[in-house]
C-alpha cells in the first residue's frame, strides 16, 4: 500500500510544539500547555493525592495529551516525535504533578522510556525529592516469550492500566496502592497487533517499513517494530482467529473469566473494520466462556496513519470493573461514571 | 589560554562541539538510512538538530570552562533529541562532563579517563555488552585507543585520531553483529550487514573532535 509521504505540517523542527498549542487551544477546560512543552491539568489534582505522570514519544495522538484529565493523568510530558522526553523534562512534570502524596511515573516499556525515566528518578533523588516512584508496564506478547514476560513491550492494552490508575488515584489511593494496582491491571493484561502498511515518518517522510501491498504482519509493534511474520492478508474472521488463539493461551483466559476488550486503531482503518472485528472478537470469546464486560473500539495509541490494529483484553476482577467505570475527563477519553455493575444500561 | 594540538580549553570544547554538529549534518541522511534498518529512521535528523542546537546555544553563551561546555552540550542531546539515542548521547556528555572537573585544560590523559568514563556511564544506562551492535561497540574501542595514547604520551589530536580510527573499525564491525538492544532486536537478521547508525555517529564525532584539534584558529 502507498503511504502518503506528505502531512500537512509547517516545519519539521515544529511539528511537536505546533501540535500541543492547536491541543491545547481546543479544550482549554481540560488541560493547559505549560511554558516548557507539558500538558498538565487545568484544574489541579486535589492536594494530598498520587499525581501520575507518563512521558512519552509523541506522533501516537490522542495518546497521551487527550489522557490528561480528572480521573486520568496529571501530566503529560511528551518528546519529540517516537522519541521519550529527556530526564530533566520528566523531572519537571514529576514537580509540576506533586500534590503531597508522592508522584508515580507511569512507563510503556520501550528501551528510551525506561533509560529515560529511570535517569529522572535518580535526578529527582539528588534534588531531595521525596516520594517518587515509577512502575514499567509491558502487554505486548508478540514482543518476547512469555518466560521473559518483563522484556515484553508496552502497547494499546496499557489503556486498562491507565485508565484504573487513574481512577485508583482519584480515590485518594497510596503511592505503593497505585503502583500495586498498575501492576496488577498490566499482570492480567495481554494484547497483539497486526499491520497493513506503514506510515511515513513525520520528520523524514520515509515510510517506517515497507510491505507488499496484499501482506500483512502479525505483532507489528508501535513505532512499526518488526512482528512476528508476514502472511496474505486474509478475511477478518480469519485474522481474528490467529490472533486469539495465542492471546487466549498465553495469560491464559479461562472460561468463566470476565474481560475488557480493547480494539485499538492504529491510524487508518475504518470503523467499519473495527466493527467487523470485532463481531470475531465477541464470538469467539462467547465460544470460549469468556465473558465481555466492556469493550471500546477506536483510536487510543495510534502510529500516524499505519493501517492497522491492536487486540487486547484484560481479565477483570470486581476492583479492576469498579476502577474501569469510574468518572474519567480527558480530551480524547471521557467515562460518564456508572454506579451499577454490568451491562444494565439498557 | 588557548587550545593547542596537546590540550582544549573551554573555547576548545565550543569548537569541537560545532565541528561534530557540522559532521553528523553532512552525513545526516546517511545516518538516517542506517537507521531506519532497524529504527525509525530519524537518527540523523535528530542528532544533527540537537548538536546544532547545543553548538550554538555555546556560541550564543560562552562556556566558562570545558566541564560547562561538555555539560550544556550533554543536557541539550538529552533534552531536545530525547529517546534511548538522544540520553546515551548526551551520557557521554554529562560523564565526561563530571570527569573533567574543575579544570581549564583538558590534556590526553584526562581526555583519556573521560571517555573511559562515559563508556561506563553509557553501558550502565543502557545496558548494553561491546557485540550488541550498539554505539558502546564503537566507544568501546575508542576508549581502549585513547587510554593507550596517553600511555605513550600523544599529543590531544593524535589520541582523536586514533579513537576514531579504532571507532570505525569498531563501527566496521557491528555490521556482521545481530542486534540485542532496544527496538532493533526485534529486527534481528535484517540488520546485518548494515552497520549501527549510534556507533557511526560516534564515529563520526570523534573524527571531527579530531579535526577541530588540527583546524583551530590561533587567537
Amino acid at each position: 500500500m502507498a503511504v502518503r509521504r506528505y502531512k500537512l505540517i509547517n516545519q519539521p523542527e515544529s511539528i511537536v510544539p505546533d501540535m500541543l498549542r492547536g491541543f491545547a487551544a481546543a479544550y482549554p477546560d481540560i488541560v493547559r500547555l505549560t511554558d516548557d512543552g507539558m500538558i498538565v491539568r487545568r484544574v489541579p489534582k486535589e492536594a494530598g493525592k498520587v499525581g501520575l505522570v507518563i512521558g512519552n514519544g509523541s506522533g501516537h495522538e490522542p495518546a497521551m495529551i487527550g489522557w490528561v484529565g480528572p480521573g486520568l493523568f496529571d501530566v503529560n510530558v511528551p518528546g519529540e516525535i517516537f522519541a521519550a522526553p529527556g530526564p530533566s523534562r520528566i523531572v519537571r512534570g514529576i514537580k509540576a504533578a506533586e500534590r503531597g502524596a508522592g508522584v508515580l511515573v507511569a512507563v510503556s516499556h520501550h528501551a528510551g522510556d525506561l533509560m529515560n525515566a529511570e535517569a529522572a528518578l535518580e535526578m529527582a533523588q539528588d534534588e531531595r525529592i521525596k516520594g517518587v516512584d515509577m512502575v514499567v508496564l509491558y502487554d505486548d506478547i508478540s514482543s518476547a516469550p512469555r518466560d521473559r514476560i518483563e522484556e515484553r513491550r508496552g502497547a494499546a492494552g496499557l489503556f486498562f492500566v491507565w485508565k484504573t490508575l487513574g481512577a485508583v488515584a482519584e480515590s485518594g489511593a497510596s503511592l505503593a496502592e497505585c503502583k500495586r494496582l498498575a501492576e496488577k491491571v498490566r499482570d492480567n493484561t495481554r494484547s497483539l497487533s497486526a499491520a497493513l502498511s506503514s506510515c511515513a515518518h513525520p520528520v523524514t517522510g520515509e515510510p517506517l517499513f515497507r510491505m507488499p501491498e496484499d501482506e500483512m504482519e502479525i505483532g507489528t509493534g508501535v513505532h512499526g517494530e518488526l512482528g512476528s511474520g508476514r502472511r496474505k492478508i486474509t478475511s477478518a474472521d480469519e485474522i481474528i482467529d490467529l490472533m486469539l488463539t495465542p492471546l487466549l493461551a498465553d495469560l491464559p483466559f479461562r472460561d468463566g473469566d470476565d474481560v475488557l476488550v480493547l480494539l485499538n486503531n492504529s491510524g487508518s482503518l475504518t470503523l467499519m473494520e473495527l466493527f467487523i472485528l470485532n463481531r470475531r472478537v465477541a464470538q469467539r470469546l462467547d465460544e470460549a466462556g469468556i465473558k465481555v464486560y466492556r469493550t471500546w473500539i477506536g483510536p487510543y495509541a495510534t502510529t500516524q496513519e499505519m493501517a492497522g490494529f491492536a487486540l487486547a483484553l484484560c481479565r477483570a476482577d470486581a476492583e479492576i470493573k469498579q476502577l474501569y467505570d469510574a468518572p474519567a475527563d480527558g480530551a480524547y477519553f471521557k467515562m460518564v461514571g456508572r454506579e451499577r455493575e454490568g451491562s444494565d444500561l439498557g | 589560554m588557548v587550545s593547542t594540538e596537546m590540550s582544549m580549553d573551554a573555547d576548545g570544547v565550543m569548537r569541537m562541539v560545532r565541528a561534530m554538529a557540522d559532521a553528523v549534518t553532512e552525513q545526516a541522511v546517511h545516518l538516517g538510512h542506517l537507521d531506519a534498518i532497524s529504527g525509525d529512521g530519524d537518527h540523523g535528523a535528530g542528532i544533527s538538530r540537537a548538536m546544532r542546537t547545543a553548538a550554538s546555544n555555546l556560541e550564543a553563551a560562552p562556556p566558562s570552562a570545558p566541564a560547562d561546555a561538555l555539560q550544556r552540550t550533554g543536557s541539550v542531546l538529552m533534552d531536545e533529541m530525547g529517546g534511548a539515542a538522544g540520553l546515551l548521547f548526551g551520557t557521554i556528555f554529562t560523564a565526561a562532563a563530571r570527569r573533567a572537573g574543575t579544570a581549564e585544560q583538558l590534556d590526553t590523559r584526562q581526555w583519556a579517563a573521560m571517555i573511559t568514563d562515559a563508556q561506563d556511564a553509557v553501558q550502565k544506562r543502557g545496558k548494553a555488552q561491546p557485540g550488541d551492535k550498539t554505539m558502546v561497540d564503537a566507544l568501546a574501542p575508542a576508549a581502549v585507543a585513547f587510554r593507550e595514547a596517553a600511555e605513550q604520551g600523544l599529543p590531544l589530536r593524535d589520541a582523536f585520531e586514533l579513537s576514531a580510527r579504532a571507532a570505525a573499525q569498531g563501527v566496521e564491525a557491528t555490521k556482521a553483529m545481530l542486534p540485542k538492544q532496544g527496538r532493533a532486536r526485534f529486527v534481528g537478521e535484517r540488520s546485518v550487514g548494515h552497520a549501527d547508525a549510534g556507533a557511526t555517529s560516534l564515529s563520526i564525532m570523534l573524527g571531527a573532535a579530531a579535526r577541530s584539534l588540527t583546524e583551530r584558529s590561533v587567537a
